[in-house]
């Protein structure tokens, strides 16, 4: 078991590397001169234009340059906005709780209705009722939330009027139209990997067993065929936490919500480096960490996945 | 984001007698009559536009649809219709040449990691862990900051983000064909790896790969209207559907026509390959035997 | 079934009970949406046009400039220049007091400008006002004099503009650390950001720096003004609908022209004085090296239809290099070139351009009529397509591209560019110098290319003159020069557009068209 632990804990530390290296690279590889590119349209002289290339390292050679980046990450630094002067990491620290707080409701919502469509899907299968469902699921999952967001804006917000499309600060109605756009097309998926593994287990040998024990059919649900159900859809979660996360990308900017999400596409928008590399390496920091403990999760409950 | 690969559970066994149950499948047949109909849409987008899509005429802005304007026309007077037919051409477009791409990197990239092994096999898995650990449209926005908006460059984005499944799928596939008994024939009889590589290996998987690829333009197409959504993407003059919605939901209250139409080109366009790979998935998944 | 639509019904109830609270603002506390996001209120840092409008809620300039153009007196009571321009002393106000209590003195002029000099981000504006700057000199606690190296003759009015404006000096190492510490001596105290949603700023109950053209003077009226970003053009309008706000910036077009006949709104416009925006020609890019070509790109486009159909009118067209509300103004280099489509394709033949093979863009010598056209929708989004078929209705062949500020100005310095838009909010001429010197071709915004002796001398010395007739008579030159080589695509002067709420009152737009809600109340 700790041998497991030690080399998964070891990948994912090499991929965390490897993410950094990529987000230091970013404005290297960018076409043009990345102070240029910092300054923008602004009238600069050549001699503040030299003056701040010093200023910002881009003299040093690249591997040192990456070094200092990285030491300066590992210590909780990561740069100043290049528009606003504000410590990149506080910034993070300001918007990550909105991102969570809109994730872990959204995963709940998710999780809750997918996990009992899923069950009555599987409970219902091949009828009418199950092909109706699964054709809504599919649907659901087919519209891009962006999209979806657009059209509960117009129906509850424009027409309706009981939402409001943007709330105060702290109004909890604020978080319904996000949480919801975010939501449908989860509630759907995991419905569909919740059903077709349910479906799995019961066509499996051993509930025909437990039937000629006498068992009732809730007893087998509950017995026999949910705790195996479990690990497809623990996973099913945890990639549903980390879609999430980046869908609020989108989301975020257009219920002007605050967030990582919102933060990096401002970034992007301003040719804020230190602002992307910040919040994108944060975006993926969060997905190494929910697969690292997945996967653990997995050796817990199934020793033979630390064979693999 | 990429809701197919995700849903996409087995690949499929391909046997004769599913041919009478795919015909058979509701989702497959409509799955493959929607794509159909959204390829034709695309493909003979010049015969059934009824006007220029860049003809402008302010006096005719925001027109609801009408048996002129059958979608009706944008803030330029411009017909949606026209826009909608050739804006389909250019998300398809975005969708398929992304997953060409992802397909042709991810693939040789696989085939590489599985046939070689050591070294070879941890760099280039570790890259694609890298890759992966930026999710959904992330790693495709992280891109486009590097390269700048532009049709082209979404391509690239998108194709980026897909390289991963490729590789995995064909790094295994690889694996598990390395050890039959044709390669070692192939071997003693003296032929070169890049023969190996490429004669015996890659038509072994290439079957697969076609089918992930394929259920992989759904999402590719999504991602790409994302982008172009967020500005990103396709340049003002060109009709595309994602900056079409863009565009449009400015005006959703007084002209929901403008954003509703693309919003639907994009949602059909996804949903007849989500139909077509849950048909696929009904027929070979052994879950549904 | 049944039981589930029961569900559904108590949800809508629910969400309907919680819709009807009425959002109803409390009479002190104005909500304003934004379109953009301020990067920073700290005067020396800020960027560009978002922070304006809070920043002057919080901090004072030395001196003020009225709605009328005119100089009035700020933290400055007093003030006089030498002979050339080089050196101004202000006589200070000794009954001011910062929001954090400290006192308002020489000492924090002296560092409030020596920061604005350097900046605060590579990014910040306030180093571009004050090239020439040497030194500030304390005389004593209420009189400094300011030193440049070379004349000046537009200080005292740059002095009004938020970079210059006067922090505490206390605030100053919070402010380099990256800390939320804006104090100044404004009429609004700064209370709190919320990144992303908004910014409180709570009413300076000791305020007495108010300027004399404000309708009165002590504390502000309100005693709130929360700024909500609201970057969403529609939902920005929606926020005003529903009542979360009581003024909104920058609504669609489309919807404000909707209102303009509503009742309970009010829709406030300003038409701002400086270099209105336009397309900047390369003038040493084929095919625009062409006088010809220019003239005909002129003529092609119709400013008027196009900012008719792009804002219905809300936004003005322009027609010169500076705008009418601008001081200087030459009325004869405005509208060289009206629209005339004939005319635009007449000049293209006379000068060699046809189009031989039919395919709708002219050709010469085997080259084709084709505009680079980089473009920011940030700025062009409204007028760009119909710019583009405007070139196109006269054969040019246009390749609109958009990008991003730091894309734009790539290509700008490169110099691959046809035309690139380029505008300048200012009351002076001044700005004219930074985008046609031809100083600035190499690292700067002259993306005209244009090199020309006389217009070079003009733009060296007019910011040196004194004398304001002879400055005049100078930038009413350049204008000439500028418009006679065609250089310019003139579009539309920058509009500034409000939605209010019919109850609020004293709403006023200041001298370059930021709002002003220091004598803002709300009718009862």
């Amino acid at each position: 078991m700790w041998n497991y632990l030690g080399r998964r804990l070891l990948t994912s530390l090499s991929i965390l590397i490897g993410v950094s290296v990529l987000t230091f690279l970013m404005i290297h590889v960018m076409p043009g001169d990345p102070v240029k590119v910092i300054v923008g349209r602004l009238t600069t002289s050549p001699e503040r234009i030299e003056a701040l290339r010093e200023e910002l390292g881009f003299n040093d050679p690249i591997p040192l340059q990456y070094l200092n980046y990285l030491g300066r990450f590992v210590r909780g630094d990561m740069g100043t906005s290049i528009r606003n002067n504000r410590p990149v990491f506080d910034q993070i620290m300001e918007q990550l709780p909105n991102t969570l707080q809109l994730a872990l409701i959204t995963v709940t919502i998710s999780t809750i209705f997918g996990i009992l469509i899923g069950i009555f899907s599987a409970a219902t299968k091949y009828s009418l009722v199950d092909r109706v469902l699964s054709f809504i699921s599919l649907s659901v999952i087919s519209i891009p939330p962006f999209f979806i967001a657009l059209l509960l804006i117009l129906l509850f917000s424009v027409h309706l009027k009981w939402i409001p499309a943007v709330a105060k600060t702290g109004d909890p109605r604020g978080l319904i139209l996000p949480a919801v756009s975010l939501a449908l097309g989860e509630i759907f998926w995991l419905a569909r990997i919740v059903r077709n593994a349910v479906i799995e287990e019961t066509n499996k040998l051993y509930p025909n067993l437990a039937k000629s024990k006498g068992l009732s059919r809730p007893g087998i649900l509950m017995k026999h065929i949910l705790p195996n159900v479990l690990i497809p859809t623990v996973t099913a979660i945890s990639i549903q936490l980390v879609y999430i996360l980046a869908g609020s990308v989108v989301i975020e900017s257009i219920f002007a919500r605050q967030g990582i999400g919102g933060l990096a596409v401002l970034g992007i928008k301003n040719q804020d480096f230190p602002l992307i590399q910040g919040t994108v390496t944060v975006l993926a920091a969060i997905y190494v960490v929910v697969n690292t403990i997945t996967d653990i999760f997995y050796a817990v409950v199934d020793p033979r996945v630390r064979l693999g | 984001m990429n809701e197919i690969k995700r849903i996409y559970r087995d690949k499929p066994n391909p046997r004769p007698n599913r041919a009478r149950q795919l015909i058979t499948n509701f989702n497959f047949v409509v799955g493959l009559t929607l794509l159909s109909v959204t390829i034709f849409i695309a493909v003979l987008a010049p015969l059934l536009a009824t006007d220029d899509v860049n003809k402008a005429d302010p006096r005719a802005s925001f027109m609801p649809p009408s048996a002129n304007h059958w979608m009706g026309t944008d803030k330029l007077g411009r017909d949606i219709w026209s826009r909608f037919v050739f804006g389909g051409r250019v998300s398809l477009v975005i969708g398929l040449s992304a997953m060409v791409i992802g397909m042709c990197a991810g693939t040789v990239m696989g085939i590489f990691a599985g046939f070689y092994g050591g070294w070879i096999d941890s760099a280039i898995s570790w890259i694609t862990e890298v890759l992966m650990a930026f999710p959904g449209i992330l790693l495709a926005l992280t891109i486009m900051a590097i390269l700048g908006p532009g049709v082209n460059n979404v391509i690239l984005a998108v194709g980026i983000g897909t390289i991963p499944q490729f590789m995995r799928m064909a790094r295994s596939a690889v694996l598990k064909t390395r050890e039959m008994d044709f390669i070692d024939a192939a071997r003693t009889i003296g032929c070169s790896d890049a023969r190996i590589l490429f004669r015996h290996i890659l038509p072994n998987i290439i079957q697969s790969v076609i089918v992930l690829a394929t259920l992989g333009i759904g999402s590719a197409i999504l991602e790409g209207s994302s982008l172009s959504y967020l500005g990103l993407g396709a340049q003002p003059l060109t009709p595309e559907w994602g900056s079409m919605i863009n565009a449009g939901r400015t005006f959703l209250q007084n002209a929901w026509w403008v954003s509703v139409f693309p919003g639907l080109g994009v949602f059909l366009a996804i949903l007849s390959i989500n139909m077509l790979g849950e048909g696929l998935s009904q027929v070979f998944d052994p879950v549904n035997q | 079934m049944k039981n589930k639509s029961a569900l559904v019904l108590v949800i809508f109830a629910f969400l309907a009970a919680f819709g009807s609270v009425s959002a109803q603002a409390d009479n002190g506390t104005l909500t304003v949406g934004l379109s953009v996001e301020p990067f920073t209120l700290d005067p020396a840092g800020g960027v560009y046009i978002p922070e304006h409008f809070v920043i002057q809620h919080i901090y004072d300039p030395l001196i003020f400039s009225g709605p009328d153009g005119e100089l009035y007196p700020g933290l400055a009571s007093e003030w006089s220049a030498n002979e050339d321009g080089t050196e101004f002393t202000f006589k200070l106000r000794g009954d001011v007091k910062f929001h954090d209590g400290t006192a308002f003195n020489a000492e924090a002029v002296k560092i409030a400008l020596d920061r604005a000099q350097k900046g605060v981000t590579p990014s910040s504006a306030a180093p571009a006002l004050l090239t020439a700057y040497v030194e500030t000199e304390v005389v004593d606690d209420a009189t400094v004099i300011v030193k440049f190296s070379e004349t000046n003759a537009t200080f005292l009015q740059d002095l009004s503009r938020a970079w210059l404006m006067i922090p505490s000096p206390a605030a100053i190492a919070d402010l380099d650390g990256g800390k939320l510490a804006f104090i100044g001596t404004g009429p609004f105290i700064f209370d709190s950001w919320a990144q992303q949603d908004s910014i409180t700023l709570k009413k300076n109950p000791d305020y007495n720096v108010a300027p004399a053209f404000m309708a009165h003077s002590g504390p502000a009226y309100l005693d709130e003004i929360v700024f909500r970003i609201l970057p969403e053009t529609a939902t920005r309008l929606i926020a005003l609908q529903t009542g979360e706000a009581q003024i909104v910036q920058d609504p669609s077009p489309v919807d404000a022209a909707g209102m303009v006949d509503d009742p309970n709104v009010q829709i406030f416009t300003f038409a701002a004085p400086g270099v209105p925006a336009h397309q900047m020609i390369n003038t040493e890019k084929f095919p625009t090296d062409d006088l010809n070509v220019r003239i005909a790109m002129n003529h092609a486009v119709d400013q008027e239809a196009i900012m008719t159909a792009a804002s219905l009118g809300l936004t003005q067209p322009a027609f010169s290099i500076i705008s009418p509300s601008t001081w200087a103004y030459n009325p004869d280099a405005d509208n060289m070139y009206p629209y005339d489509l004939e005319k635009a394709k007449a000049v293209l033949e006379e000068a060699g351009w046809i189009d031989s093979d039919g395919d709708g863009i002219r050709e010469k010598d085997g080259r084709k009529l084709t505009i680079e056209y980089p473009a920011l929708p940030a700025y062009e989004e409204q007028f760009m397509e119909l710019l583009a078929y405007s070139l196109q209705d006269a054969g040019f062949e246009v390749n609109l591209t958009t990008m991003d500020d730091a894309g734009i100005s790539a290509v700008g310095a490169a110099g691959d560019h046809n035309i690139l838009n380029m505008g300048w909010i200012s009351r002076d001429p001044s700005v004219l110098s930074y985008i046609f010197l031809s100083s600035n071709i190499e690292g700067g915004s002259a993306y005209t290319r244009f090199r020309d002796a006389r217009l070079d001398e003009i733009l060296t010395e007019a910011p040196k003159t004194v004398d304001p007739e002879e400055r005049k008579a100078l930038y009413e030159e350049a204008q000439t020069i500028i418009m006679e080589n065609a250089l310019v695509i003139p579009i539309h002067t920058y509009g500034n557009l409000y939605v209010a709420d019919a109850a609020v009152e004293g709403f006023m737009f200041d001298a370059e068209g930021y709002p002003l809600l220091y004598d803002v109340t709300f009718a009862k």
